[in-house]
């Protein structure tokens, strides 16, 4: 059983459509403020569960992070979180995303696992709550951090962190069992590139005009800041690792969360920690360093468009893409 | 000649360092001043103080900053040997030792000399920080800082910190600060750690580096030993050499990775002492730092040969150990 | 259990094999037989009883020739230090027990071990094969019922005392055409420098032999580490040391270490004194007398030994952090 608790946001839509296309046992998303205000969110979830053509429950947390100041991210994804599709959807979602995660989990003690793709804010309230019946999850999958590479929101930091540092070190320091991180180390290697988005475009449909068009803004904005062709999208990384765990591998760490100074929002992560150190820091996530970029593709689009597979894969023989 | 200073917390790493620039020809050490860091004040001193006198060399030690400016530890416990030094038994003169303090040393021979005294910094940099205090139109006036310490993706001491600015945040946020007016090259961590002296190294050291050669091989074993343990290295990192051969000879690192970036030090909190390095330029702020990211580990360790043991070691280092 | 001789002149590079070798669970070693060499027969008979204690081997020590048939030891320059002063490195401070040493001669405990074994005992010749050829001089059929002999010397295109000879076979030319002979009626693998001297341990292996072997790795490292130089850089121009003895009694253990093949194996008695001639193109049609050793794997080399004489946790720590 899984919940998907997001911030949609480009790459968050792009992960729910995966998780929903593929056999995943996806039961609800819950959704907080992180790259848009969760209002928007609830509703750019709610597309994306139309557009996968499954009608699963969405319920709204968090409409603000604990202590820090609210900053969202529509310069990077679009005044809507979604390029500014402004989508209308069907119906609307529920409150009360952290009670429904602590019952859920009540009812089904160690099957639930949580893939946390935006600020930790709606975890570390439901930790606050009942922390005991937070440690019988059965997983808990993050996005986020930085290891040993550059931030995104300062030289440092990354977003979903540095968004809510204090969420991000109250789930740490719960040291809940079979935590997995993946962050900037992993994800920076994975570029939708024009030619896939092109491929999208050619692949025709109603599906494949959303991908096309929520992307558009994402590319614009890589392309302005950093000069990258293409655009990272770090969410359905955690998905394609949920469908297949040899996507990604991680290693035992100790991480700590930076939360104020030049520093906020910092992972600070220690592998290898000498025994002597353990009870002062013990592993209490695995981190993800290594990521298998190929893999990640094969999932992505023979999930999410299945009646494409074999032009998936010409274009992946001729080297158009990857 | 170029005249250089150094500001010192000696420690096997800054005595390879030290000994390096008193072999080069065209270097003049004018001075050692030192710091607490690796040991304790005394010491740091007296083993400056040993080195002057293993290497017969002209110039006197300044005592300087006992703690740093935000103590956070005593030293850098056992890595480096009971003494500092690797226990290898060392004498020195008294006489080496001036009444001079090295913040004011570092002053005055700078107004003496503007615009052309180098500073090496290989230990914490209080010293350059209470020089900076007490008269920063003067510091503005060195011609170069080479700082070991730091790191942009890594730490030693914490996940994100190196030790020597660890030990003193808050100075090294002070002596970042002058970066804008003096430029100031820092060596991190991220490429000591890709400059590994190998065991194959120091054995090749031993066998053909003479008496200098079997001393600075006996120096460092509590090192091998340690980088084994913690690192599982099969040699040792040497940070402070490197810095000292960057300091003569920049192309050990290829001029396109470094980086002319802005600089900030964390002074709190968990991140105490890292380096934030603003790479991509994202932060739009003056530039106060040089950080160099990669580096040519064999020309490194080829030069360090060359200025210590002579062209005719350097030219067997090639032939026997590179190739 | 092999039934197991060991005739050897220690020497650094012996010592490391003899370690080895003891640790090796299915060699049951009869005895250590000695031979002059890198040192005169007082001194490697005296190393060989060290190790006998280093090793707790329960076998005897047994005194052999004293003089090569074939005499050379006059040209060898009387600093010859490749081995240290003691032949054992100079550094380590060994102890050794007198009763551990055999009255009988070498030749004798050869030739009786034999004849109550019949094809059944297996020679590690590691040192000039003085002892090997007066074994056959005096008792030829029953040398033909030695099952096998494994010997460190000679090398294909290679020498180490001039261009074409190795030191064990140019120490005693005569004696190694003796036991090349009787290779018509056993087996006999010969080590040469050409797979030795590639397959050398590196400063960083003796290093981590030193860091993570205990005791007796550090002994290892103090036999090793004084020859790195006069032999390692001196003579190969490498940072490490070959450990010749070793490569041959690990292919003993296990062959696929060495590739070899079967051949006749010619040795000079004049000139080039001890220089081994073969057709190693697979095309000789003279009557085979040896296994050649022709290419070497050095990784499985290296990992099986310090497998074989640390445990597997070492080995793989070897593997995961070691770059030779």
């Amino acid at each position: 059983m899984i919940i998907l608790d997001v911030d949609p946001g480009i790459d968050d839509s792009l992960a729910i459509v995966l998780a929903l296309k593929s056999k995943l046992d996806v039961i609800a998303l819950t959704v907080s403020s992180g790259n848009i205000e969760v209002n928007q969110g609830s509703i750019n979830a709610i597309k994306a569960c139309e557009m996968a053509k499954k009608d699963i429950p969405v319920y709204k947390g968090a409409t603000k992070p604990l202590f820090k100041e609210y900053v969202d991210s529509q310069d990077t994804h679009g005044s809507d979180g979604l390029s500014g599709m402004y989508y209308k959807v069907k119906k609307e979602a529920m409150d009360g995303a952290i009670d429904f995660i602590l019952e859920t989990i009540k009812a089904n003690p160690y099957q639930v696992t949580i893939v946390a793709m935006g600020p930790l804010t709606n975890v570390a309230l439901a930790i606050q709550k009942d922390l005991e019946t937070m440690k019988q999850l059965k997983e808990l999958v993050i996005m986020g951090g930085a290891a040993k590479i550059h931030g995104n929101c300062s030289p440092v930091a990354e977003y979903n962190f540095w968004v809510d540092p204090d969420a991000a070190k109250q789930v740490f320091e719960a040291n809940l069992p079979n935590v997995t991180v993946a962050g900037l180390d992993v994800t920076y290697d994975i570029l939708f590139s024009p030619n896939m988005r092109e491929m999208v475009r050619q692949f025709g449909g109603e599906l494949a005009e959303y991908v096309h068009n929520i992307t558009q803004f994402y590319v614009d904005f890589h392309w302005a800041q950093e000069r990258t062709l293409g655009c990272i999208i770090n969410d359905p990384l955690l998905v394609a690792y949920m469908i297949d765990r040899s996507v990604l591998e991680a290693f035992d760490c100790h991480i700590d969360v930076e939360t104020s100074g030049i520093c906020i929002g910092e992972s600070v992560v220690a592998f290898d920690i000498p025994e002597a150190y353990l009870p002062l820091y013990p592993y209490n996530a695995k981190m993800c360093m290594k990521v298998d970029k190929t893999k990640f593709f094969d999932i992505f689009f023979e999930t999410i468009f299945p009646e494409h597979i074999e032009d998936y894969r010409l274009m992946k023989k001729r080297g158009y893409i990857l | 000649m170029r005249k250089i200073i150094f500001d010192t917390d000696p420690g096997i790493d800054d005595a390879y360092a030290i000994i390096t620039a008193m072999k080069h020809p065209d270097i003049k050490v004018l001075g050692i001043c030192t710091v607490a860091g690796n040991k304790g004040i005394e010491f740091t001193t007296t083993n400056a103080q040993k080195l002057i006198k293993l290497m017969n060399y002209d110039c006197q030690v300044y005592k300087g900053a006992k703690d740093s400016l935000l103590k956070v530890a005593d030293d850098a416990g056992a890595t480096h040997g009971i003494d500092g030094l690797g226990g290898v038994p060392l004498v020195y003169d008294k006489s080496s030792l001036s009444s001079i303090s090295a913040v004011d040393y570092i002053l005055n021979t700078v107004k003496e000399n503007p615009n052309e005294i180098e500073i090496i910094a290989i230990g914490p940099v209080t010293n350059i920080a209470l020089a900076i205090r007490k008269d920063k139109e003067t510091m503005k006036k060195i011609k170069a800082i080479y700082t070991m310490g730091g790191g942009v993706y890594r730490g030693n001491i914490t996940p994100v910190a190196e030790f020597n600015y660890w030990y003193d945040a808050q100075a090294t946020k002070e002596m970042f600060e002058l970066g804008v007016d003096v430029p100031i090259h820092m060596i991190g961590l991220d490429i000591t750690h890709k400059s590994i002296v190998t065991n194959n190294d120091l054995e090749f050291m031993k066998m053909t580096g003479g008496e200098l050669g079997q001393l600075l091989y006996d120096m460092i074993l509590p090192y091998v030993e340690a980088y084994w343990k913690f690192s599982k290295y099969t040699g040792c990192v040497i940070h402070d050499l490197l810095c000292m051969i960057y300091a003569i000879d920049q192309t050990v690192c290829p001029k396109e990775a470094i980086y002319h970036s802005h600089l900030e030090v964390s002074t709190t909190g968990i991140t105490i002492g890292q380096t934030v390095v603003d790479i991509v330029d994202s932060w739009k702020q003056p530039k106060n730092v040089y950080v160099p990211l990669k580096v040519d580990e064999n020309k490194y360790k080829e030069l360090f040969f060359k200025i210590v043991f002579g062209e005719e070691v350097a030219e067997m280092y090639r032939k026997y150990v590179l190739s | 259990m092999r039934k197991i001789i060991i005739d050897t002149d220690p020497g650094t590079d012996d010592a490391i094999a003899i370690i080895a070798a003891s640790k090796q669970n299915d060699f049951d070693i009869l005895g250590i037989t000695t031979v002059a060499g890198n040192k005169g027969i007082d001194i490697t008979t005296s190393n060989a009883l060290k190790l006998i204690q280093l090793c707790t081997l329960k076998c005897k020590v047994y005194q052999g020739a004293e003089k090569s048939l074939q005499d050379q030891s006059h040209l060898m320059g009387d600093g010859d230090d490749s081995h240290g002063s003691d032949g054992l490195g100079g550094i380590v401070k060994l102890d050794y027990n007198l009763k551990d040493l055999s009255d009988k001669h070498a030749v004798d405990f050869i030739l009786e071990t034999v004849k109550a074994n019949p094809n059944e005992v297996e020679l590690l010749v590691i040192g000039p094969v003085t002892n090997i050829a007066l074994a056959i001089k005096k008792d030829f059929e029953t040398m033909k019922k030695v099952k096998a002999i494994y010997s460190m010397g000679g090398g294909i295109h290679s020498g180490n005392m001039n261009p074409v000879c190795e030191f064990n076979y140019w120490f005693d030319g005569l004696s190694t055409k003796l036991m090349f002979d009787l290779g018509e009626f056993v087996d006999i693998h010969m080590v040469g420098l050409n797979v030795t001297k590639p397959s050398y341990f590196s400063a960083n292996d003796f290093w981590f032999i030193r860091l993570e072997g205990g005791k007796l790795g550090r002994v290892i490292f103090d036999i090793q580490s004084a020859v790195m130089n006069t032999s390692g850089l001196k003579e190969e121009g490498i940072i490490g040391n070959i450990i010749h003895d070793l490569l041959t009694v690990m292919y003993m253990m296990d062959h696929s270490i060495l590739k070899t093949i079967r051949t006749k194996v010619h040795v000079s008695t004049k000139e080039y004194i001890g220089q081994t001639i073969a057709d190693i193109s697979g095309n000789s049609l003279e009557k085979e007398n040896a296994f050649v050793a022709i290419e070497v794997d050095i990784k499985k080399y290296k990992d099986s030994f310090i497998k074989l004489v640390f445990g597997e946790d070492v080995e793989l720590l070897y593997q995961n952090h070691v770059k030779s």
